[in-house]
């Protein structure tokens, strides 16, 4: 992955595979993201997403998950 | 302690159940069998810069450079070559690792400046199975507080990129960050993670060298764990939060 640009479709892969249960983010991964069923379900499993890099605008977001 | 950690590939999940053993493979009289450079003389701390796409081996050449007596220089690749022959002038480095995607665009460089220069191992290589012989870390806190702990550099965006080097100390602040109190009912970001987390997955950007963002997260992890024993950079709030810290995963 470290040879491709960070986009959605990568992202979506390493929650599948791997065992994790949170994340970080940059905002425009996330609001991307956020436009797109498949991969806001997999965000829905997490505890826990970060966003850093820069600030996330909710306005953008298409839909807006509540980790519990 | 459990040291797991994890890189996923696409295609497979490879674990790295020690890192601080895998960072002794960095060490440069020993990578990848060549002979490069001996133990250096105490506390000269000399630079080894080094170039990859963005992968695990960026903290594992910092650990391995730290335990070694080196300081490694990350240079960004999207860094212009005036960039790159200034900082490799400025912090007098004199020693190149790169990984092999990189040769091609490290080579102006070597025609132009007395380089010693090795191709660095895949992250396979360096994170496959096998016992790896123990390089013990000696310094105290108070020995090392003040050692480089990695050489990063300014944007570019004002001029030629300026080096700035991070001392081991300066982790010691993130680790306090997990003692701020709430303000206006949110608590701060390493703090919610080690709470809430177990396993951190951390995509990172193509082209960039680790920030100091990503020092902050090192507090969070694993092979923080591994660098506060292993390192001289252990506090008593670190320790007293190990047990709980979330694993960090790279990609």
């Amino acid at each position: 992955m470290s040879e491709r640009p960070l986009s959605p479709d990568p992202v979506v892969e390493c929650l599948t595979c791997g065992d994790v249960d949170s994340i970080i983010l940059p905002p425009s991964v996330l609001e991307e993201m956020s436009g797109d069923p498949g991969q806001t379900q997999a965000l829905a499993k997490l505890k826990l997403a970060i966003v850093l890099g820069g600030a996330l605008d909710i306005r953008d977001l298409k839909c807006v998950l509540v980790l519990t | 302690m459990d040291h797991d950690t994890s890189v996923c590939h696409p295609q497979r999940r490879v674990e790295i159940r020690l890192i601080q053993d895998r960072s002794q493979r960095h060490q440069p009289h020993r990578t990848q069998g060549i002979e490069v450079v001996d133990r250096p003389t105490k506390d000269l701390f000399p630079m080894i810069a080094y170039i990859d796409p963005n992968d695990v081996r960026y903290f594992i050449v910092m650990f391995g450079a730290v335990k070694a007596g080196y300081k490694a220089l990350f240079i960004s690749p999207r860094n212009p070559h005036e960039a790159q022959h200034s900082l490799l002038e400025r912090t007098d480095c004199h020693m190149l690792w790169y990984a092999s995607s990189f040769k091609t665009l490290i080579q102006p460089l070597l025609h132009e400046r007395h380089l010693d220069s090795v191709q660095v191992g895949s992250v396979e290589e360096w994170l496959a199975e096998g016992e790896v012989e123990p390089l013990p870390y000696q310094k105290t806190w108070d020995e090392a507080r003040w050692d480089p702990l990695v050489v990063l550099h300014t944007s570019g965006s004002t001029g030629i990129p300026r080096p700035i080097v991070v001392r081991q100390g300066m982790l010691s602040i993130d680790d306090a960050s997990h003692e701020l109190p709430e303000m206006h009912g949110t608590r701060f970001f390493t703090k919610e993670a080690t709470n809430r987390a177990r396993r951190l997955l951390l995509p990172r950007r193509n082209g960039h060298s680790p920030t100091s963002c990503s020092l902050t997260l090192l507090t969070l992890s694993v092979p923080v764990q591994c660098l506060f024993t292993t390192l001289a950079v252990s506090t008593p709030l670190f320790a007293s939060r190990c047990a709980g810290a979330p694993r960090l995963c790279w990609v």
